[in-house]
């Protein structure tokens, strides 16, 4: 995953609440930080990628280990590492997870 | 980890969702995502089809469907795929088939309504969501087709209702009443042991709008 931020340390970052529904505003930065992560991902390990793509489409850790056919640790390792690879990234691109 | 999922995860899970609102079809073949959710293929199979999930907001949306749907046939939950797949009851191809027409027109209104029915927009959202008060599973009545759920005080209400491949049968008019009567010829077009999909959109003054679950009826 890369890690390389773009943004400078002391830029502000996005901080999002739960989006509501009609509130175009919100959804934006919904969609914005969606892409953030998707372009986080796509430069990341792909071990850790499929791991952290699964867990954040809502499956548990023992599910993304049988869908990918690895074992329940190796998988939660992905995802625990994946998890903090995407926060470096997404932070360096301005974004608070 | 889903015990004690980080704070951020379910930020983190709503804005990859999100991605949905981009719209747009799919490249990927319903069959091959469904195989892969359930486990009838290869993990590198599989692999291949979850990859594609992070590039492909529809396959991503109609796969969270899927496993919404019918989350016990799931390969997460069935040790002996095999079997799971040999014992599938015969509503998981309903299920698919709802999942599979969101990958060959897009992201519509189902989905995205579906999801958004889960946000937490409103302040009170116990007395805010809308249920169906059809028991589980209940037979709808061809000759006099009744659905029913939990009002929201204040509300006037739309119902749409659709064949399992998402082809709308009948919309209501706006109403108070929390339940509504499908028009005589509606069902006509399911088959016997058929079944239908309905939804509630609930219009609040000055509040906006609530939008059910998709809910599901057999129709003898």
């Amino acid at each position: 995953m890369s890690l390389e931020g773009s943004a400078e340390p002391d830029e502000p970052q996005t901080q999002i609440e739960p989006r509501a529904q009609g509130d175009p505003e919100r959804s934006a930065a919904y969609r914005e930080l969606g892409a953030a992560v998707r372009e986080c991902l796509l430069g990341a390990n792909r071990d850790r990628r499929l791991a952290v793509t699964l867990y954040l489409q809502g499956h548990s850790v023992p599910e993304a280990a049988r869908l990918l056919g690895w074992d329940a640790k190796r998988t939660e390792n992905l995802v625990y590492r994946g998890l903090a690879d995407l926060r470096q990234c997404l932070m360096g691109r301005g974004h608070t997870p | 980890m889903s015990a004690e999922d980080p704070k951020d995860v379910a930020r983190l899970r709503e804005a990859f969702a999100s991605l949905a609102d981009e719209g747009g079809g799919s490249s990927l073949e319903p069959e091959r995502l469904f195989d892969a959710l359930h486990g009838d293929v290869s993990p590198e199979e599989r692999q291949a089809v979850v990859d594609q999930l992070l590039t492909d907001p529809a396959a991503a949306e109609a796969w969270r469907l899927a496993r919404e749907m019918e989350p016990d046939v799931a390969v997460g939950q069935a040790p002996d795929n095999a079997l799971a797949a040999a014992s599938r009851p015969p509503a998981w191809r309903w299920m698919s088939a709802a999942a599979a027409a969101v990958l060959a027109v897009g992201v519509g209104w189902l989905v995205t309504q579906s999801r958004v029915a889960e946000e937490p927009a409103y302040r009170s959202v116990e007395s805010r969501t809308i249920v169906s008060a059809l028991p589980d599973n209940a037979p709808l009545s061809r000759a006099q087709p009744i659905l029913r759920w939990s009002g929201v005080e204040g509300a006037r209400y739309r119902v749409r209702v659709l064949t399992p491949e998402l082809q709308l049968l009948e919309e209501s008019p706006e109403t108070p009443a929390s339940e509504y009567t499908l028009t005589a010829d509606a069902l006509t077009r399911i088959p016997p042991a058929g079944r239908v999909l309905w939804q509630v959109e609930a219009r609040l003054p000055g509040e906006g709008i609530i939008t059910s679950p998709t809910f599901s009826n057999p129709v003898p």
